[in-house]
């Protein structure tokens, strides 16, 4: 039988309108990564921290109710809100970043330097697409990961946190500790997709990407600690990629401030805002229609 | 179907379509041309990948300035290159390809399975693109392009690294789609063949430059008063007869006799040579020359103008 007789019929079904459409590559994008079982050990791994930390907070139960029974509930929840406040919730967030930065090269870097080493962007823009709706699809989709990785085992923590507490008076003193983690894992998320995603579109050969991801931080915050050593200036910190996510989680949460972070965050958030828009920038500029073509 | 004035498009200092102007009517045209005569240039032109620096145009009626992703939405575009969603099998890239047209998940799967059925690729569905051979890419890049139903095709050297079974195959699909599916196809090839056998019209581009557009059968038809003759009885009488009615005479294949008549001289002259050189004419019809003779004579005209 000759191949056309197997029958071709014309689809009239609906459309989803083209606002949407770049949720499509970031659901289609998640859905192919989770096929990865290293991603998911990551995806894992990465709730160990919050898992550990669990142990310290419940561990710190004892000594809230023997402060309630000795000094009053009142004086417990003010207790338990310094020893599991601030600080205690910092110490979670650089693993955080470490994972981010593990999901960075086993998502992020393929992204589109693999759609570039396979041409797969002739056929995303021969479909409805603008470079906006591709640059949000493939951002969402590290995105996504990353936030799997930051918010979720925060605020696991925090959870856990006010379980542990014998009253309600914790929760009511640490009220803004869950917005600050989950603003700093939005900060953290978005500026690593950012420029995950900028070093992606710069190659076509995802390990290579990869390899470049993890040398851009081991670089940057080498120089930033050579310099700051060398001229005793605390400021150049934010050479550091890493640094910066750092400082602003340190902001958010109103942590103390060691020594290494002694400079205002104000520099923190320009640096990561300037990295972030410099990043979806690169990402436009190669996923260019022409670029696609050529 | 696609109509293109004065469209001027270049890469940085290279003008690669040079102010053409075109009408490409419904059905199956040929975009026909030499390597680098900008035919991909102009299909993706017409998709708004690239934008022209002079001219207009519009595809289905939308122009193709403004409303690129209409035009997206309604045209199927099968990449010159081989191209393909890398880490997917054939099913998941078909209906992804269909998803991003703003198909639902499910709509998109179930098409994905019957287009990869038409194209002959139901066997290799669960495979893995990125282990395709060149033949296979060439067909899951026409099932990504027909996915949605659209009522137009680009089709940009289908038959590129095919074997000739896969190409025969190609081309009598892309017949079927243009003749019995009702959708329109525009097929760009420097292969003359592949667009004799599937289009009735056919735009021979070179240089940037339309050198020829029309009907392929009228074009293959000589306007120069040719006639193919087959004659029983001796040649050369008769051929010494039509020279001297101011006649040319050439061999043709098979035992034929190619005449081209004087300028203003009717077939009367053969019958009257056959008469004079005492043979039978058993064969007398105009001379259709193949579309590489059209293809041929346009890009020499080009040429000779270009030394004048």
């Amino acid at each position: 039988m000759a191949l056309y007789d197997q029958g071709y019929r014309h689809w009239d079904g609906p459309l989803s309108g083209h606002a949407t459409r770049w949720f499509t590559i970031t659901q289609n994008g998640v859905r192919q990564a989770l096929r990865n079982k290293w991603l998911v050990a990551v995806l894992l791994l990465a709730q160990l921290p919050m898992v550990g930390l669990s142990f310290v907070a419940f561990g710190m139960l004892q000594a809230g109710d023997r402060i309630a029974q000795m000094e009053g509930a009142d004086a417990a929840a003010v207790k338990m809100a310094e020893g599991l406040g601030a600080d205690f919730f910092l110490q979670i967030v650089p693993m955080e970043i470490f994972w981010v930065v593990v999901i960075g090269a086993f998502v992020g870097a393929g992204l589109v330097a693999r759609d570039r080493e396979s041409r797969a962007l002739e056929i995303y823009f021969s479909r409805p697409l603008t470079r906006l709706d591709y640059l949000f699809g493939k951002f969402g989709i590290v995105f996504t990961f990353s936030m799997i990785a930051t918010i979720v085992p925060s605020l696991l923590l925090y959870a856990v946190a006010v379980i542990c507490q014998p009253t309600m008076g914790y929760l009511k003193q640490t009220l803004m500790i869950p917005l600050a983690l989950a603003a700093t894992s939005i900060v953290i998320s978005v500026a690593a997709s950012s420029v995950v995603l900028a070093l992606s579109s710069l190659g076509s050969r995802p390990r290579l990407v990869a390899v470049g991801w993890i040398a851009f931080h081991f670089v940057t915050l080498a120089v930033a600690a050579l310099f700051a050593e060398l001229t005793k200036t605390p400021e150049f910190a934010v050479v550091g990629f890493l640094n910066n996510l750092e400082r602003m989680a340190i902001a958010f949460l109103g942590a103390t401030v060691s020594r290494e972070y002694e400079f205002d965050w104000i520099w923190s958030a320009l640096v990561l805002a300037g990295l972030t828009v410099a990043g979806m920038l690169i990402v436009l500029r190669r996923v260019r229609a022409v670029e696609a073509v050529k | 179907m696609i109509d293109v004035a004065g469209l001027e498009v270049g890469y940085s200092d290279t003008l690669v379509l040079q102010g053409i102007s075109l009408k490409i009517p419904e059905g199956a045209v040929g975009l026909l041309g030499p390597n680098g005569s900008g035919k991909s240039t102009l299909i993706k032109t017409l998709l708004g990948h690239l934008k022209a620096r002079s001219g207009t145009g519009s595809v289905l009626g939308l122009d193709i300035a403004r409303r690129f992703l209409d035009i997206r939405q309604r045209v199927g575009y099968m990449p010159e290159r081989d191209c393909f969603f890398s880490g997917m099998n054939g099913v998941a890239s078909v209906a992804y390809a269909g998803q991003l047209v703003g198909m639902s998940y499910a709509d998109a799967k179930q098409r994905a399975h019957e287009v990869l059925n038409y194209v002959g690729l139901s066997e290799e569905r669960y495979r893995a693109v990125d282990s395709y051979s060149a033949g296979m890419l060439q067909r899951i890049k026409l099932a990504q392009a027909l996915v949605h139903d659209p009522k137009l095709l680009f089709l940009d050297e289908p038959t590129n690294g095919m074997d000739p079974r896969g190409r025969d195959e190609m081309l009598e699909l892309i017949r079927d789609i243009s003749s019995n599916k009702n959708i329109h196809v525009l097929v760009s090839s420097h292969l003359l063949p592949d667009v004799e056998a599937v289009c009735r019209d056919v735009v021979v581009l070179a240089g940037g430059e339309v050198l020829a557009q029309g009907d392929i059968e009228s074009m293959r038809v000589s306007a120069g008063g040719s006639y193919v003759v087959r004659i029983r009885g001796e040649h050369e009488p008769f051929e010494k007869a039509l020279s001297a009615a101011g006649c040319t005479v050439v061999q043709g294949e098979r035992a034929t006799l190619r005449v081209t008549l004087g300028e203003g001289a009717k077939t009367d002259v053969v019958w009257r040579a056959a008469r004079d050189g005492g043979v039978q004419v058993r064969h007398l019809e105009p001379s259709r020359r193949s579309l590489e003779d059209v293809f041929m004579e346009a890009l020499e005209s080009v040429a000779s103008e270009g030394g004048q």
